[in-house]
């Protein structure tokens, strides 16, 4: 019994990547690059045309939405930058004082373009919870990442397990695209978005 | 007669039968021409109001059409599937829609919707023969041109476009029809037929690889994509908004999961028995109903705090006292459910239109993956969204209106009837802003403002609506003092407050100006 138990062989190779990566810098960038296809990218290539990218959480007394910048590596086409993009935002806030409002094992199943409509297909607890205030964070929080980063896109359509879904928490309404609300973003970024106050 | 012929001459008479259907009901029995669209069958509404010694109108506020039938209303929407019958909403499977100077409805109305209208059960003949393949036409006779054509007009067109990416091709069947698609995977191929719509478009340059071809077989009936070697998976997905299937092939090194596997069937709403019955009630224009909405109930439990209270018990016990300081006030209560049961949202504004109530209230209460997150937050509806549905509705009614040569003022200048709440916007958001004051002062809370979003229960109300969420049941401080009896009594006199607040507000216009 006193014999040392081998480590489990996900964790000996975490540890030997960490070990390695204790000896180059570009391994420590300021923001982490998400877990996606962009992940195949040489750490020196990822460093010389990242592009910076804003997440929206809910930040502060108030949880309106906040941004947070992160420098991402581009993926391919467009779509896969907002795959990427949105794959970094289920990672949760890289920033300080924002909170991540989807649950754990909330993830991207698809995504795709349909005209200026992104169709964004969600998976895992996203149904689970509650109040508008988790409702609104979670729905808004991507239609802002996607419309702010993404000129070409325009609404947002959020379907979950490849279905259409009323609404997530039974408050929001999911059968129609989404636009921003700028009301549900801070202040400072209702200006620096050019979205003016909501009539 | 040979048997060919006798079968030629059979078949023919069937097809012609089909073009009637033989409606009978509590008011005698009546024939209503047959208007197949989309692959269903279906009838003009001025034949159905003609037969019946009804009218066909339009809503005065709202301008959608209104079918009057046996002292009844009925208000339709050519952009919505739902219908209501005085003010009890029903969902059709196919939306109505207009060309040609006749209101198209599906033939799933006169079993649907003319029952609850006509007070008795109501039985259609002739739609069996419709539904027979359309490929059961006699053989022996060759199309013409022009009877092609004609075939193609009577069905809905289907528009294909395609879309290739480097690790996926997504073809995507645009028009009402699409929706109708039955899509079957074989070894080699994908093909997705539509059997009362023709397909148009030319989807080329799909490369070779994930999708190696796309063609179109039957007479344009049937799209056949053949997979190439590079293709790992497929998913299909009906969108609506507009109407559509998407095909989605993908190639290798995708992170997406496979499909989902199909969503067991929806559980049906459990019954609610509002006072939606018989005629609406004869209102003045004084401020004496309200309608007040516990949030959640039945399986739908809401927000819960770490002690395990539910969101929808609390609401109700909030709305529940609500309503007996209303009574006492002189305004008429009427909660949208009184038990622990699961209300549809959009039956709930249904029941306050139905019972043209002043003001809707939706009660909530809140959660917040922030524990420390307090207050009250209260919502309308927001214009943005709003106003995003009702320029994409515009559009496709006006592509709607060109396509069958209506004229501006005969095109139907619909907004989606879900979106009645638009009208009442500023109101609902003075109503907000009255809540939110009262509840600030009331919780010793920083304000959390008022706030816009896309609340399904607040879209369709005909009256100023808002929706508020009273309190954190995520934060341990609030959770525990919305559970006591005494604040609870204090929050609901906050509401009616507020409500009486908005509605001397309200009422001040009407009164006459003092006399000097
Ligand atoms: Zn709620």
């Amino acid at each position: 019994m006193k014999s040392p138990r081998r480590l489990p062989r996900s964790l000996e190779l975490v540890i030997l990547a960490a070990a390695l990566c204790a000896g180059f810098a570009s391994c420590r960038g300021k923001e982490p690059v998400p877990a996606s296809q962009s992940q195949a990218q040489a750490p020196v290539q990822q460093a010389a045309n990242a592009a910076q990218r804003v997440l929206y959480y809910p930040a502060g007394e108030d949880l309106l939405l906040a941004p947070c910048t992160v420098s991402m590596v581009p993926a391919g086409t467009p779509q896969q930058d907002m795959a990427a993009l949105l794959n970094r935002y289920f990672d949760g806030p890289p920033c300080d004082g924002q909170v991540q409002p989807f649950l754990e094992h909330s993830s991207l199943r698809a995504l795709y373009m349909v005209g200026d409509e992104a169709v964004v297909d969600l998976t895992g607890p996203v149904r689970t919870g509650g109040g508008s205030s988790t409702e609104t964070a979670r729905v808004y929080g991507i239609v802002e990442t996607l419309v702010q980063n993404f000129p070409q896109v325009k609404t947002v359509r959020i379907l979950v397990d490849g279905q259409e879904a009323d609404t997530l928490l039974g408050h929001l309404d999911l059968s129609r695209p989404l636009v921003p609300e700028p009301r549900l973003l801070v202040r400072s970024a209702r200006r620096a978005t050019g979205e003016g106050e909501a009539r | 007669m040979d048997i060919k012929r006798w079968t030629a001459a059979l078949a023919l008479s069937v097809a012609f039968a089909a073009h009637a259907m033989d409606v009978s009901g509590p008011q005698g029995a009546f024939a209503l021409k047959d208007k197949p669209r989309g692959g269903q069958p279906g009838f003009c509404a001025e034949e159905l109001a003609a037969a019946l010694k009804g009218t066909l109108g339009r809503d005065e506020v709202s301008h959608y059409p209104v079918v009057s039938l046996n002292g009844r209303r009925i208000l339709l929407s050519t952009t919505s599937a739902l219908v209501s019958v005085d003010g009890k909403i029903v969902r059709l499977q196919q939306a109505p829609s207009a060309s040609d100077g006749c209101l198209w409805l599906p033939a799933e109305f006169l079993t649907a919707v003319l029952p609850q209208v006509l007070g008795g059960p109501v039985s259609v003949k002739g739609l069996e023969a419709k539904a027979a393949p359309a490929d059961a036409k006699p053989e022996s006779k060759p199309e013409t041109k022009a009877e092609t054509k004609a075939s193609q007009d009577r069905g809905d067109r289907v528009v294909v476009e395609s879309v290739v990416a480097s690790d996926s091709v997504r073809i995507t069947f645009l028009g009402r029809a699409a929706l109708l698609g039955e899509v079957a995977q074989g070894s080699k191929d994908v093909t997705a037929t539509f059997s009362d719509a023709t397909l148009v478009g030319n989807p080329g340059g799909l490369g070779k690889g994930i999708v190696d071809d796309l063609q179109f077989e039957k007479g344009g009936h049937r799209a056949k994509i053949q997979l190439g070697a590079g293709f790992r998976r497929f998913e299909s997905v009906k969108l609506r908004n507009p109407d559509r299937l998407v095909l989605l092939f993908r190639g290798e090194g995708q992170r997406v999961v496979s499909p989902a596997p199909e969503p067991p069937p929806a559980p049906e709403p459990i019954a609610v028995v509002p006072p939606m019955t018989g005629e609406p009630p004869k209102k003045s224009s004084a401020f004496d109903t309200v309608v007040l909405d516990p949030g959640h109930g039945g399986p739908d439990t809401g927000a819960t705090t770490v002690g395990g209270l539910q969101e929808k018990n609390l609401t109700l016990v909030l709305a529940q006292k609500t309503a007996a300081l209303l009574e006492k006030e002189g305004i008429k209560a009427i909660l949208t459910r009184n038990t622990d049961v699961q209300v549809p949202l959009l039956q709930r504004t249904a029941l306050a239109n139905f019972n043209r109530a002043n003001l809707f209230l939706s009660i909530h209460l809140n959660s917040s993956p922030a524990s420390s997150a307090r207050g009250t937050e209260t919502y309308y509806l927001s214009r943005n969204a709003t106003d995003q549905w009702s320029s994409q509705l515009a559009a496709k009614e006006n592509t709607a209106d060109e396509a069958s040569g209506a004229t501006g003022d005969g095109g139907l200048n619909l907004v989606l009837w879900e979106l009645a709440q638009t009208s009442y916007i500023v109101e609902s958001a003075a109503l907000a802003e009255a809540i939110q004051q009262e509840f600030n002062a009331l919780l010793g809370t920083a304000d959390r403002g008022v706030r816009q979003a896309p609340f399904v229960v607040l879209e369709g109300a005909q009256m100023p609506a808002v929706l508020v969420e009273v309190a954190f049941l995520s934060n341990p401080d609030e959770g525990k003092r919305i559970a006591d009896p005494a604040f609870q009594d204090q929050v609901a006199a906050a509401l009616v407050k507020s409500i009486l607040a908005f509605k001397a507000r309200n009422e001040k216009p009407q009164t006459p100006p003092p006399q000097p």
